[in-house]
């Protein structure tokens, strides 16, 4: 289409000048893309011919024609429009032109301006962003995460994409023990009904093993076990520990112990870990009484003397360095030699006689045969070794008496020979002999205490007591022998001996634990020390009793209604 | 101070209520013990207060918006609304702090947080628009309206026209670009900041930008003392003095405008980010007791 735009410019329309474009629509306007710039010109036009019409489009509605604003007009050869002050109109197309266009006049440069001028400072009405906003809001915060929840095809496809979902509405990190798969990013794992606390279920379903804080037959007034776990523990609640550490969670019940126990638990009142405010400690002492043991918890200022191991050990002797040392190196022994800390840093490892005392103490007995040694066993199985030994030394004596060789024997094996009856005979007393002087004088009873039965068999007649090692002489509370290894500069067997004053007792009857005074040096409550909480030593869950998940799961069987308050505060 | 009143009505009744009711939360949240079961948050029965309180301040606050438009209302006048407006929404930053005790993450909770504290800045900046600016308004307008200077730059551009058709080809096309291509507020951003983006298309030097119509003013005076004739040089000295008055009447023009978006544009954030945060409030609200 070939346009020829005839334009009228200079004082009373003195001048024209032509132009020529060849496109399919004319473009007029302000901008200098266009194919006929008109400064100023605050609209873009267009002329394009449809059939036999010319054809005039606005981009704004301020197309002027009989006094009307117009956006889309039919030119003629007769009338002339008008557009913000240029005037518009068609004149006959010489040959070779489809369209002649007339352009006079000029565009008023201030109406442009007052445009601006009124224009508004915000490219969007208020209400349009507000609407905008919303929804965006509404739409990513809560209906694409709750769309999730109800389907997991979504929940997985908005995962996928970044989108939020309903792990947005947490409202804190959670606990390092929880940030585990099928937990951390799967709130229904713990959610499970909407607009109700965090139910007990969840948390027993992995933690099978837990038990109630105390007998909860013997508390039944208390209805330990319609507390929810996660009263306590309590998700999502930085920076705070998951298990609650504070004092008042114990003291609250324990300051004043007689007021609920009536008499049925003997508890002694704890306000804080201070002098006077917490009681003294109480060790499990065993003792053997029957066949049984028994332990029996003495307060450890008075528990000298209440350890019923059953064996004799003299930690004086052992730790004098001019009475006991080690052949080899000459080196004194140490705590360590002897007493090795479990993994799980509270406890040590039982004394094991082959491990820890063989190397001094052989159970060799024969000066002819320094390597057969005792086994380190029941009475009736040593007199058995015992017997079977001597038989096999008479026997082969026997065969060498009255020869060459016997005169060469030492003098102790010719005293053997003394004894003129046959060998089965000399045999037995030898070990009869033998056994007395190991279970009356020194040998196993230097360490054990024996039973002198007094039979005819001498086979039964001597008993080792039983014995019993304790390990854990606080068994209601926990102490980490790691975090108290090193104390300042100082470390090992200095160390052990603040609390436990081994190297003063001469007695496997002493009890070396120590006494709550030993603590406050560095644990007080009532100044500004090394802190320790309630359960710093003390464990909330009782180590026996029923488990939480049996307990809860029939008291729910038996009560479903127990935790239902919220659904009658909503039905309401 | 036109917008002064916002902060003094009724002898700062407002300022009160807000010191007390941050006083109040202060103390309220220093009941939460520090190291316990449970930190200062939202979850502590202090938290459930300060929470519903600034749930509370939140709507009445948006209600303004209604307030306003019923005139008809006589639930207090629109001028101690306003004030209230100003004192409860400063205090509400503290309230709703207090409320989350400085937690915040990557969730719809602290969504709601940054959306309030946006809102509580864009209405600062409001506040500071309403009590510093319609003073330079009406400074600007020195005693006219801005329409009366908008006609005289008409009457004024008529006779610049008028003058540049007794000028040559050349000089008539940069004064005629100049009238059509000067801009006073092309966009928010040139509104915003006063920029002036005005060209001329002059010469052999093409299209250049005319800033305060300097370029061309420049022009002008440099061509005077090239004038052959006395009557070239009195058309282009009166083209001088009309682009002069030109200039300064576009001043106005342009600090009118900035002053005018500046009081404006604070309310197309303030709004929708209001809007928003009801939005998410109550997002925030529905979740914590969906997923108790």
């Amino acid at each position: 289409m070939d346009f020829l735009v005839r334009q009228t410019i200079g004082e009373a329309g003195s001048e024209t000048t032509d132009r020529v474009v060849t496109a399919k629509i004319l473009r007029l306007g302000g901008d200098f893309k266009n194919d006929i710039v008109i400064p100023g010109l605050d609209a873009n036009l267009k002329v394009a011919v449809s059939g036999a019409e010319v054809q005039l489009r606005s981009s704004r509605k301020n197309i002027l024609v009989d006094g009307v604003l117009r956006r889309r007009v039919t030119l003629n050869a007769e009338q002339m429009v008008t557009v913000s002050g240029l005037q518009i109109g068609l004149f006959p197309a010489p040959s070779g032109f489809d369209v002649g266009l007339n352009l006079s006049g000029r565009v008023d440069p201030t109406e442009k301006l007052m445009r601006e001028m009124r224009a508004d400072a915000a490219p969007w009405s208020n209400r349009r962003l507000s609407w905008l906003l919303a929804i965006l809001v509404l739409a990513f915060t809560f209906g694409l995460p709750y769309w999730g929840i109800k389907d997991q095809t979504v929940k997985q496809v908005v995962a996928q994409a970044g989108l939020p979902s309903d792990n947005h509405w947490s409202s804190g990190p959670l606990s390092e023990a929880h940030r585990a798969a099928g937990i951390e990013f799967t709130c229904e794992s713990c959610h499970q009904d909407e607009f109700i606390m965090v139910q007990d279920a969840p948390c027993l379903a992995c933690h099978q093993t837990i038990r109630e804080h105390a007998d909860t037959e013997l508390h039944a007034m208390l209805n330990l076990e319609q507390i929810r776990c996660a009263s306590c523990h309590r998700e999502h609640n930085e920076p705070v520990s998951l298990n609650p550490t504070n004092n008042a969670l114990c003291v609250d019940c324990h300051a004043e112990s007689q007021s609920w126990a009536r008499g049925k638990v003997a508890h002694s009142d704890v306000r804080a870990f201070a002098p006077e405010r917490h009681p003294q400690f109480k060790v499990a002492a065993p003792k053997l009484i029957d066949t049984e043991w028994h332990y029996e918890r003495v307060l450890v200022t008075e528990a000298n003397g209440a350890d019923g191991s059953g064996l004799k050990f003299d930690h004086q002797v052992h730790m004098n360095p001019e009475k006991v040392s080690f052949d080899r190196s000459g080196k004194p022994l140490v705590c360590s030699n002897c007493h090795s800390l479990e993994p799980e840093g509270e406890h040590f490892a039982p004394i094991q006689m082959e491990s820890h005392c063989a190397e001094c103490h052989s159970l060799a007995f024969d000066p002819l045969t320094p390597d057969f040694q005792l086994p380190h066993s029941r009475a009736r199985d040593v007199y058995k070794v015992l017997e079977g030994h001597f038989m096999r030394q008479f026997t082969e004596l026997e065969l060498l008496r009255d020869t060459e060789a016997a005169r060469r024997l030492p003098n102790q094996t010719k005293a053997m020979l003394a004894c003129d009856d046959n060998p089965l005979v000399c045999a037995k007393e030898a070990a009869a002999r033998e056994a007395r002087y190991q279970f009356q004088d020194t040998g196993c009873v230097t360490c054990h205490t024996v039973s002198d039965l007094r039979g005819d068999n001498p086979a039964l007649r001597y008993q080792v007591n039983p014995v019993m090692q304790q390990s854990d002489w606080y068994p209601k509370a926990y102490f980490d022998h790691r975090a108290h290894a090193e104390i300042g500069e100082r470390f090992g067997d200095e160390v052990c001996a603040d609390c436990h004053a081994a190297s003063e007792s001469a007695s496997a009857a002493d009890v070396l634990m120590p006494a709550i005074e030993g603590c406050f040096d560095c644990h007080n409550a009532g100044r500004s020390d090394v802190a320790v909480d309630c359960v710093s030593c003390h464990w909330f869950h009782q180590d026996s009793g029923p488990r939480s998940a049996l307990l809860r799961a029939e008291n729910r069987l038996r009560n479903p209604n127990a935790d239902a308050w919220i659904y009658q505060w909503l039905d309401k | 101070m036109k917008g002064a009143g916002l902060l003094t009505y009724s002898n700062r009744r407002y300022l009160w209520w807000a010191i007390l009711l941050v006083s109040a939360s202060l103390v309220l949240y220093k009941t939460q013990p520090a190291s316990a079961l449970q930190p200062p948050n939202g979850g502590t029965w202090q938290g459930y207060i300060l929470g519903t309180l600034g749930a509370v301040i939140i709507v009445w606050l948006s209600l303004l918006g209604i307030r306003k438009r019923r005139y008809r209302s006589r639930l207090g006048s629109v001028a101690g609304w306003a004030s209230a407006h100003v004192y409860l929404g400063l205090a509400l930053l503290v309230v709703a702090t207090l409320h989350c005790a400085m937690q915040f993450g990557w969730n719809v909770h602290t969504l709601a947080y940054a959306l309030m504290c946006g809102v509580i800045l864009s209405g600062i900046y409001g506040l500071i628009a309403y009590v510093r600016l319609p003073d330079g308004l009406s400074r600007n307008a020195a005693g006219k309206n801005i329409e009366d200077w908008v006609s005289e730059l008409g009457f004024i551009d008529q006779e610049i026209q008028t003058l540049a058709t007794k000028a040559d080809a050349e000089l008539q096309t940069a004064v005629e670009s100049a009238l059509s291509l000067t801009a006073v507020g092309h966009s928010i951003w040139a509104r915003l900041w006063c920029l002036d983006r005005s060209k001329v298309q002059l010469g052999a030097r093409g299209l250049i930008p005319n800033p305060e119509q300097q370029t061309l003013i420049d022009h002008l005076a440099d061509c005077i003392p090239k004038a052959r004739t006395r009557r070239e040089a009195q058309v282009l000295n009166d083209l001088l003095d009309g682009f002069g008055r030109r200039k300064v009447i576009l001043a106005r023009m342009r600090q009118e405008l900035r002053l005018r978006s500046h009081l404006r544009i604070w309310l197309f954030f303030h709004i929708p980010l209001t809007v928003a945060l009801l939005a998410a409030l109550t997002v925030h609200i529905v979740v914590v007791f969906l997923y108790w």
